[in-house]
């Protein structure tokens, strides 16, 4: 996860934009804001990789409060450093706060119009389908392991996925006690998988010149 | 009389116990409405307006701070916003120094496959809104395909989507 070299970065003005456009773009809340940055840092540019992203919101979920500001911060250094971070945030959050103040006062009176609650009404459900999306790009990465891994182990994971979604939808349980179930369940089922010898980080070589860069 | 730094660290306290955007309204809502702080009005016009603009979720915050104490009230919402998030590089330099562990892996992977499962659950909550017909299942459908194609953007699916409950729903 070491960050990008200086020459490979975006400039200051273009990451502040990136992070702007898809704020201001990400109508619906998280689900579209997760897609456009999956769109933007993954697909269009190869900022970062998939599994990256993945491993950037495993993090984002032991964070507290907003998760896709955690998750901004970790693109944010990865691009940028520091600097990257604070880019990041402000071009994220500014547009979009100001937005929000603007529109809090002239909502108010407008939200029980019919017109508003019928724009709503189609909004919501585009919304769900929006998140199945962003959903199954996170289980892209567990197809493309299946093949080096085999059916047992991509069994396993559909199962496990089943199992948090039941205990979520059926039994009413908060996120926190699944997340820490599920990283229980991990550490018993996948402890024993050989690792990856890709997935192993070059740690000698790369780290203190890592460092250096994230000082920046 | 609503002091600003015990309004601060209300907002902290509940953002630093949240997951997620929305979890935090909870304790706002015992903290700021048992102090007369701020009212449930002030709350369901602040969730209100965060479904309709840009940006995330968690921003619905910011609309209560303005509703409750002006632009000073939202400045204070966005530093509540940001600040508990930054933990994220504390959370990824443990992480770096007990990444070699196998379990640490494992226990990463088995926390990415409940993610997808809480995503699946947020899906499964907007299908479940009494609102929900047969209509809605059809923009949802029809999104989801527009959205596979990956030529349309998002902005676009959004507004037809409206345009749609507005034609459909008045």
């Amino acid at each position: 996860m070491q960050n990008l070299p200086a020459t490979s970065r975006p400039s200051v003005w273009k990451l502040f934009f990136l992070w702007g456009g898809i704020g201001l773009q990400s109508f619906g809340g998280g689900a579209s804001t997760m897609f456009l940055i999956q769109q933007t840092f993954i697909e269009k540019y190869a900022f970062i990789t998939r599994e990256e992203f993945l491993h950037f919101f495993s993090l984002c979920a032991f964070t507290p409060g907003i998760n896709i500001v955690a998750l901004t911060i970790l693109i944010g250094r990865k691009l940028g450093g520091a600097l990257g971070i604070l880019v990041s945030i402000l071009g994220l959050l500014v547009p979009s706060a100001t937005i929000t103040c603007l529109c809090v006062v002239l909502f108010a009176m407008v939200q029980h119009a019919p017109v508003v609650q019928a724009i709503l009404h189609g909004v919501v459900p585009a919304t769900a389908g929006v998140m199945f999306v962003v959903g199954l790009g996170f289980v892209k990465p567990l197809f493309e392991r299946r093949r080096e891994e085999g059916w047992p182990w991509f069994l396993a994971c559909l199962l496990m996925i089943a199992a948090c979604a039941l205990a979520i939808i059926l039994f009413n349980l908060s996120v926190i006690p699944v997340l820490l179930a599920a990283a229980l369940l991990g550490i018993v089922i996948f402890r024993s998988q050989r690792i990856n010898p890709e997935d192993v980080p070059p740690i000698s070589p790369v780290a203190p010149i890592n460092r250096e860069q994230g000082g920046k | 009389m609503i002091q600003l730094f015990p309004l601060l660290l209300y907002l902290l306290k509940a953002s630093f116990f949240s997951t997620g955007g929305l979890s935090n309204i909870t304790s706002l809502q015992q903290d700021l409405i048992g102090r007369h702080w701020a009212t449930i009005d002030d709350f369901n016009h602040s969730i209100a307006i965060s479904q309709v603009i840009p940006g995330p979720n968690g921003l619905w915050v910011l609309s209560l701070g303005y509703l409750i104490y002006g632009y000073i009230g939202a400045a204070l919402a966005l530093v509540s916003v940001i600040l508990p998030p930054l933990l994220v590089l504390v959370i990824d330099g443990i992480y770096r120094e007990v990444k070699p562990h196998p379990w640490v892996k494992g226990a990463l992977r088995g926390i990415s496959l409940a993610i997808v499962a809480i995503l699946l659950n947020v899906c499964w909550s907007i299908l479940q809104r009494p609102s929900f017909d047969q209509r809605a299942w059809l923009i949802a459908g029809g999104a989801f395909l527009l959205m596979m194609t990956r030529r349309v953007n998002i902005l676009a699916i959004l507004g037809l989507a409206a345009l749609v409950g507005l034609l459909v729903y008045r």
